[in-house]
């Protein structure tokens, strides 16, 4: 481990880190804006061309966004919940000689909460919707 | 493991009711029984949880004293919930707190969707209930958080609940992104106390606090961090322009519960931070001043009903944190001890409650829609009257009687800005007030309003009557009773 002994202890380090990150990042960007040939906004540059959205050579005649589909954001908040509850069995599961009989009715309540969150997941239909 | 019954048996009944309502909710009868059985579970609940009573002291009305216990605060907190949950019409039409969530179902909704929306509504009603009572029994920080998160977490789902209405959605939007700021708040502040004192328990808090004779500035704004954001979450001004749009955004069933159940466990919250550090910051007494002031000014100028209640509801929280301030300042202080506090929140509670059953029930959205009501439908406008003039503080209503006490403990307690500054913002807000009563009786009939449809028989005149009457009841009750004693 790096010993850093200085008047600003420890915190020194990250603000070096933190000025190296900002320069070079800002050096880079800034260096390639400045010194291309082509920038945006002239008449005739080859930028502006390349931001503007692609349609098969054709303009643009539609939004390309398109509505957002709530049953992805339900996998993901579904994922979590059940994820995490997996996840916490195995710190629980390593040391039930330490929490004792407590320990092992409180993680059978977590269990038994969240398979009641499941039951009603599944009978209002938040699950049923996900046949893409 | 028994102090904590009444959350053991709010959480089992949640589970009950999630298990019986996704597995056996079929036909509309077994909805309508989903929420009766909730409603009743919270009221039942509520009532098992008063475990200690009241203590009343004083000898005379001037020097009433009420020594509260949580145990009280925890019961009407459930049965507050319980009555919101409670309906008497659970029909399809918006003239019912039911009726609001059926319409907020999509508009080719089966009649299965109808019946989740309306069980996922009791649910979500018990879980913030759920959240509240756990704020109230806790002695640390970390579960204050919690308890906030989870009873602001149904709140976000119910204020957005009407999926169709882009008001509902954009004010549910606001409400969980400023909540947000709120929390992270109160977390910041939690985190600068655990560094300066090495505990996140209030009550050690309070004994180190003043035993260390600290002169940190860190510590007083972590103590300061953690106050404000409770004041965030409570909608006083100068965080208060999240509440005014929810208000007008949210459905009027999920908004009456808002006005009244967070806001007592907010103020429950606030009272206990306050007596575990023992001293007050200026800036509560500017807050409240500033709550005051913002809720008579910026109610003048307000043409829809619910946008109007927003503000005033503002006002009553500035009239409730100038109790909590003037009765921290004094030396014998508990968590109970409160003088004017409780009997204000109870009267706010009675005068919610019954102006959002009758702007649930109409549907109207201006104040000038009102217009002739008290000529055509005498009960709605006595009680309506009664309501405004108790909120406006005239005697011998609830509202006056709240109003007294808090800021005669104010000037008591030598805070004498804060009561001068509470009594004009009562004056301008009776202007306020007292245009509604203007507009029902005086003003045109509005074209908008239809007054040519059937009176709705599941509405009873009663309803409305009780609801004004109720308040002059109990605050008379009240005054005899000490008088007596």
């Amino acid at each position: 481990m790096l010993n850093v002994v200085s008047p600003v202890g420890d915190w020194g380090v990250i603000v070096v880190y933190l000025l190296v990150g900002v320069i070079l990042s800002v050096v880079l960007i800034l260096a390639s804006y400045l010194l291309s040939a082509n920038k945006l906004g002239k008449a005739g540059d080859s930028v502006s061309e390349k931001l503007s959205a692609y349609e098969c050579g054709l303009d643009a005649f539609e939004d390309a966004r398109d509505k957002f589909d709530v049953r992805f954001f339900l996998v993901g908040i579904l994922f979590i919940m059940f994820d995490l509850e997996a996840s916490y069995l195995f710190p629980w599961a390593l040391t039930l000689d330490e929490v004792g009989s407590l320990g092992y009715w409180t993680m059978i309540d977590f269990l038994v909460e969240l398979g009641i969150g499941f039951l009603y997941a599944w009978r209002v239909g938040a699950i049923e919707q996900m046949n893409i | 493991m028994w102090s904590l019954l009444s959350e053991l048996y709010l959480v089992t009944g949640i589970l009950i009711v999630i298990v019986y309502g996704s597995l056996l909710n079929n036909t509309l009868k077994e909805t309508k029984s989903i929420v009766s059985l909730s409603s009743l579970l919270l009221v039942i609940g509520g009532i098992l949880s008063m475990n200690n009573s009241i203590i009343l002291s004083g000898s005379d009305i001037w020097g009433i004293e009420v020594l509260m216990s949580e145990g009280i605060i925890k019961g009407l907190v459930l049965i507050s919930s319980g009555v919101c949950l409670m309906n008497t019409s659970p029909s399809k039409e918006k003239s019912s707190p039911l009726g609001q969530i059926a319409l907020a179902s999509p508009k080719r909704s089966r009649m299965s969707v109808y019946m989740s929306r309306v069980f996922t509504y009791s649910v979500l009603i018990m879980l913030c209930s759920l959240g509240v009572m756990l704020m109230l029994s806790s002695n640390d920080l970390l579960l204050i958080y919690l308890g906030i998160e989870l009873q602001a977490l149904g709140m976000y789902a119910l204020a957005s609940y009407e999926r169709e209405s882009a008001y509902s959605v954009e004010s549910g939007l606001k409400y969980f992104v400023l909540g947000a700021v709120g929390s992270g708040i109160l977390l910041i502040g939690s985190s600068i106390i655990y560094s300066e004192l090495g505990t996140i328990k209030l009550n050690e808090i309070g004994m180190l606090y003043s035993s260390l004779d600290l002169d940190g500035i860190l510590l007083k704004m972590g103590i300061m961090c953690v106050i404000v954001g409770i004041l965030f979450k409570l909608g006083s001004a100068p965080f208060h322009m999240w509440l005014v749009d929810v208000y007008e955004g949210g459905g009027s069933a999920m908004i009456r519960y808002f006005g009244v159940v967070p806001k007592i466990g907010l103020v429950s919250i606030l009272i206990k931070v306050l007596v575990s550090i023992g001293s007050v910051y200026e800036g509560i007494v500017l807050v409240s001043m500033l709550s005051i002031l913002v809720s008579s000014l910026g109610g003048l100028y307000q043409r829809r009903i619910k946008r109007f209640l927003g503000y005033s509801g503002i006002g009553h929280v500035g009239f409730i944190l100038m109790g909590i301030i003037s009765s921290v300042q004094e030396e014998n202080i508990s968590f109970g001890l409160l003088n004017g506090v409780f009997i204000y929140v109870l009267m706010y509670m009675l005068m919610t409650w019954w102006i959002w059953e009758i702007v649930i029930r109409e549907k109207i959205i201006y104040i000038d829609e009102l217009g002739m009501l008290g000529r055509r439908n005498g009960a709605v406008g006595l009680g309506i009257v009664l309501i405004m003039l108790s909120m406006a503080g005239v005697p011998p209503l609830g509202g006056f009687l709240g109003k007294m006490l808090v800021v005669k403990s104010a000037l008591g307690s030598g805070l004498y800005m804060l009561g001068i500054i509470g009594m004009l913002g009562s004056v301008i807000s009776g202007y306020n007030y007292l245009r509604w009563i203007k507009v029902m009786y005086f003003d045109k009939a509005s074209l908008v309003y239809s007054g040519t449809e059937v009176r709705n028989v599941e509405y009873p005149y009663v309803n409305a009557l009780v609801s004004g009457v109720s308040l002059l009841i109990v605050s008379i009750s009240i005054i005899l009773c000490y008088s007596v004693i």
